[in-house]
C-alpha cells in the first residue's frame, strides 16, 4: 500500500511535469474532441460559474448567487455601484437581462440581508433599498427576508 | 485455458481497486444521488491529455464544486450539477469516481454550502474588474487613434447602414411616451454631450471606473441612434433554419407577448439609468427586432449567440458529427417547448433557445457545407461587436487622453494582478489544494473547523497536492463513513459482460482495442493496443507490447507524413509516453468515450 503511494505521488509529479494536473473544462474545448465539446456545452448551455440546465434550476442557482451578492456587498462595505454592477454580470451569467423585472431578484436580496445580520427595521437605512422603501418591490424584498 | 481465465480474473481481483470497484460499486443513481448533509470528498481518476494528475472535487447535495482550466490561463471554481458531473468523468471521460462521504450537521453544510457560493460570487466579481480593465484598455486605444468608429460589444447585432424598421418606429412611440414626451433627437444629442465631458474629463475616480461610464454613455447613444434611424438587424446576426417548420398560432401569440415584454424592458433599462446595463438595452433591441422578424414572416428567428471569443475549429472529420448533430436537435426542439410554454422567465427560456439553435446551426453549416464549428462555453447571451460611428465626437481638449500612456500602465497592472490570483500552480493552487484551502477558510479557525468536521488538513500538509493523495488523507484525517466508487464507463460494461458471457471470451476480446466491442479507438486516446485499467501483475507485460506498438505506429508515420503532417508520429509518442507508466504497475490512459455515442446529460 505504501509502494503504491509512493509510486502514485512519483507519476503524478513525472507526468505533471510534463502536463497539467487536475482537469480543463469540457466545454471550453482544449480537448481535440471539439463536436463533444460543442454537444456539452449546449446540452444544457451549461456555464462554468452559474450552472445551468432547465428554467427552474436556473433560477434556484441564481437566487442563491444573488443572496450571495447582498451579502458580500453588505458584510464587505461596497459601494451600491459596486452591488448594482455585480448584480448584472452575475444576472447575466444566468441569461437574466432585466433583473429588476425578475421578482426572485428582491426576494434573493433579502435573503441575502438576512444573512448578513441586517435587522429588518435597518434595511430600508441601506442605499439600494432606500429608495424601494415604498415599491412592491420592497415588500418582496421583506418576504425573502422573513422566509430564510 | 480455464486456468488460464481463473489467473486473469484472479489478478482482477487482487487489485485493491478492482475489490473495492467490484464490492463496492454503487450505480450512479444511487445513493450519491439523496440529497443528504454530508461532505462528499471525491476523487476522480487520471486518464489521457490534461487529466493524466487525476482530479479532486467536493460534493455538496447535488451541487459538486470544483476547479477547471479555461482559456487564457485562467484556473477557476466551477459549480457543477452532479448527474452533469458523473456523466462527464464516467462515460465521457471513462474514469472512476472515488466518493468518501463526510456526514454533517445541517447548519454546518448550509454554512459551507453559502461560503463556496460566496466564493464564485467573489471570483465573478474579480472576473468582472479585469473585465472592465479589459474592456477600458481597448477603448482607450481606440480613442487614442482619433477615428471615427470604435468597436463596442453587442453593436454587430445591429445593421446601423438600414432606416425604417417598422418596430424601431414603436419602440422610439414607447420610449418617448414614457420619457414624458422628451424626443430620441434631444436625448441623443444629450448623451452625446454627455459622453464629450466623460471624455475631457481627466477625473478623480479610478481609470477603469471613468471609461466604463464612457463606454456605457457611448453604447446608450448608440441605441438612440439606432431607435431614431429606425435600423434593423445586421444580415448574418440571425438565425433561420432553412427547415425551420412554421409558426403555429399560439407560438405567434406567445412571441408577440414576449415581443411587448421586450419592448418594456427597453424603455424600463434605458429610463432607469442603472450602471452596467448599456450592453443590456442593445442586446434586448436585438431581441425584440429578432421577435419581429419570428412574428412577421411566422418562422422562428433567433439571434446568433456567438461572440468573437469563440473557439473557431473544422470537425469535419469527426465521427460522432451526425450523432451529436441529432443530440443538438433534440436540445432545440426541447429549448422551443420549454419557451413556448414558459410563462414567468421568458428572457432565460428565450435565451435556453437562442444557445440551442446557435449551436445546431454550427454543426448543420458543419455538416452541410464543410464549414469550421465555433465553440463557447456557458450559457451565451448574444454579445457580437461591431463598428460605431463616433465622428460627432470632439478630441480637442481630452482629458482622457492626455494622461493616456500612464492610464494604460495602470490598466495593464489590474489585468496582472487579477490574472494572477486566478491562475495555476501545480504544487500551490491545484485542485485539490485549492478545495482544502476553501474548506478551512469556511471556519473562523482551525478549532473551530476541527470542531464542525471531526477532522482538519491543510493544503501544504505532505503530498495532499496531489488529488489521489489528498482522497487517501481524507480517509485517515476525517469520519468519512465509507467509500463509494461510481466505475468508469468501459469498465461499468465490462463487468456486465462478465456476467452475460465466458469470462475468458469476453476477456480476450475486450482487453485489447481492436477486437473491443466496448470501445472504439479515438484521436484523443494516443495509440495502444492493450487496456490495463483492469489488470495488475500483467501490467507491465501488456505496458511493454502498448510500447511497442506506438513505436511502430510511430516508426509508420515517417510513411505517412506527406499525408498526415506529422500526427501519426505525434500519436506514437504520446502513446508511448503514456505507457510507461504501466511498466512499472501504474495505470493512466483507460481509452474515453464522445458524446455522440452517449445519452448527454444537462448541467
Amino acid at each position: 500500500m505504501k509502494r503504491c503511494r509512493v509510486l502514485q505521488i512519483f507519476f503524478f509529479l513525472a507526468v505533471t511535469a510534463v502536463l497539467s494536473g487536475c482537469s480543463v473544462s469540457y466545454s471550453t474545448g482544449k480537448s481535440s474532441d471539439t463536436v463533444s465539446t460543442l454537444l456539452d456545452s449546449v446540452s444544457g448551455s451549461s456555464t462554468s460559474m452559474s450552472g445551468g440546465g432547465d428554467v427552474a434550476s436556473i433560477m434556484q442557482g441564481y437566487a442563491d448567487d444573488i443572496a450571495a451578492v447582498t451579502y458580500l456587498w453588505v458584510s464587505e462595505k461596497k459601494s451600491e455601484e459596486q452591488f448594482l454592477r455585480l448584480l448584472t454580470a452575475v444576472a447575466r451569467t444566468h441569461g437574466i437581462v432585466d433583473w429588476e423585472q425578475t421578482t426572485a431578484t428582491f426576494e434573493a436580496m433579502g435573503r441575502g440581508l438576512y444573512q448578513a445580520g441586517i435587522p429588518r427595521e435597518g434595511i430600508v437605512k441601506l442605499p439600494f433599498f432606500r429608495k424601494l422603501a415604498d415599491n412592491a418591490r420592497y415588500a418582496l424584498v421583506l418576504q425573502g427576508y422573513t422566509q430564510v | 485455458m480455464p486456468g488460464m481465465l481463473l489467473f486473469f480474473k484472479d489478478i482482477l481481483r487482487c487489485n485493491a481497486l478492482w475489490l473495492l470497484l467490484f464490492c463496492l460499486c454503487i450505480p450512479g443513481t444511487g445513493r450519491a444521488e439523496e440529497p443528504d448533509y454530508s461532505l462528499d470528498f471525491i476523487y476522480v481518476n487520471a486518464n489521457t491529455g490534461e487529466a493524466a494528475g487525476g482530479h479532486s472535487a467536493i460534493k455538496l447535495g447535488s451541487t459538486v464544486f470544483h476547479y477547471q482550466f479555461f482559456p487564457g490561463d485562467f484556473f477557476l471554481l466551477v459549480r457543477d450539477s452532479w448527474p452533469h458531473f458523473k456523466y462527464i468523468y464516467t462515460d465521457v471521460s471513462n474514469r472512476t469516481i472515488s466518493i468518501r462521504r463526510l456526514p454533517l450537521r445541517p447548519e454546518v453544510f448550509y454554512q459551507l454550502n453559502t461560503h463556496f457560493i460566496r466564493l464564485l460570487i467573489s471570483q465573478q466579481e474579480a472576473l468582472l474588474k479585469l473585465d472592465r480593465a479589459e474592456s477600458g484598455l481597448s477603448l482607450l486605444r481606440q480613442l487614442s487613434r482619433k477615428r471615427n468608429t470604435i468597436e463596442l460589444p453587442v453593436a454587430g447585432l445591429l445593421d446601423n447602414q438600414s432606416a425604417g424598421n417598422d418596430a424601431m418606429a414603436s419602440l422610439r412611440h414607447a420610449l418617448e411616451k414614457e420619457a414624458g414626451a422628451v424626443g430620441v433627437e434631444q436625448m441623443l444629442q444629450l448623451f452625446r454631450k454627455k459622453a464629450g465631458a466623460l471624455l475631457q474629463e481627466k477625473g478623480v475616480a479610478g481609470v477603469s471606473a471613468r471609461l466604463s461610464a464612457l463606454r456605457e454613455v457611448l453604447l446608450k447613444q448608440y441605441f438612440l441612434q439606432l431607435v431614431a434611424q429606425g435600423v434593423s438587424l445586421a444580415g448574418d446576426a440571425l438565425i433561420t433554419f432553412p427547415d425551420s417548420t412554421g409558426l403555429r398560432i399560439e407560438e405567434l401569440n406567445k412571441l408577440a407577448e414576449y415581443k411587448s415584454q421586450l419592448q418594456a424592458s427597453i424603455v424600463h433599462l434605458f429610463l432607469a439609468d442603472m450602471p452596467g446595463q448599456a450592453e443590456s438595452i442593445v442586446l434586448q433591441t436585438a431581441r425584440y427586432l429578432a421577435v419581429s422578424r419570428s412574428l412577421f414572416t411566422r418562422r422562428l428567428s433567433t439571434l446568433d449567440p456567438f461572440s468573437g471569443a469563440a473557439v473557431i475549429r473544422n470537425v469535419t472529420g469527426d465521427d460522432d458529427l451526425q450523432s451529436v448533430s441529432e443530440h443538438l436537435q433534440r436540445n432545440v426542439a426541447r429549448a422551443r417547448r420549454a419557451f413556448f410554454q414558459e410563462t414567468v422567465h421568458n428572457d432565460v427560456a428565450y435565451g435556453q433557445l437562442e444557445i440551442s439553435r446557435g449551436r445546431l446551426n454550427e454543426l448543420k453549416n458543419a455538416i452541410l457545407y464543410g464549414s469550421p464549428v465555433r465553440g463557447e462555453p456557458g450559457l451565451l447571451l448574444p454579445s457580437r461587436s461591431g463598428k460605431v460611428t463616433i465622428d460627432w465626437l470632439d478630441y480637442g481638449r481630452s482629458g482622457v487622453l492626455a494622461g493616456a500612456a500612464e492610464d494604460e500602465k495602470l490598466l495593464a497592472a489590474v489585468i496582472a494582478r487579477v490574472k494572477s490570483g486566478v491562475a495555476y500552480d501545480l504544487l500551490r493552487r491545484n485542485c485539490a489544494t485549492e478545495l482544502l484551502r476553501n474548506i478551512n477558510t469556511a471556519f473562523a479557525n482551525s478549532v473551530e473547523g476541527r470542531e464542525a468536521l471531526g477532522g482538519w488538513l491543510t493544503p501544504d500538509t505532505g503530498f495532499v497536492f496531489i488529488p489521489a493523495e489528498l482522497q487517501t488523507r481524507v480517509g485517515e484525517e476525517f469520519p468519512v463513513t465509507d467509500e463509494q466508487i461510481l466505475l468508469s464507463r468501459r469498465l461499468k460494461m465490462l463487468k456486465m459482460l462478465f456476467r452475460r458471457e465466458n469470462d475468458m471470451f469476453v476477456w480476450l476480446r475486450e482487453a485489447n482495442v481492436f477486437s473491443s466491442t466496448l470501445y472504439s479507438p479515438r484521436l484523443n486516446d494516443s495509440t495502444f493496443l492493450f487496456f490495463t485499467d483492469d489488470v495488475s501483475v500483467m501490467r507491465p507485460l501488456l505496458g511493454l507490447a502498448n510500447i511497442a506498438w506506438a513505436a511502430l505506429n510511430g516508426a509508420a508515420g515517417l510513411l505517412t507524413l506527406p499525408v498526415d503532417g506529422g500526427e501519426r508520429i505525434q500519436q506514437g509518442g504520446r502513446g508511448i509516453f503514456y505507457s510507461l507508466p504501466e511498466l512499472v504497475f501504474h495505470n493512466i490512459r483507460k481509452g474515453t468515450y464522445g458524446f455522440g455515442n452517449s445519452q448527454p446529460v444537462a448541467p
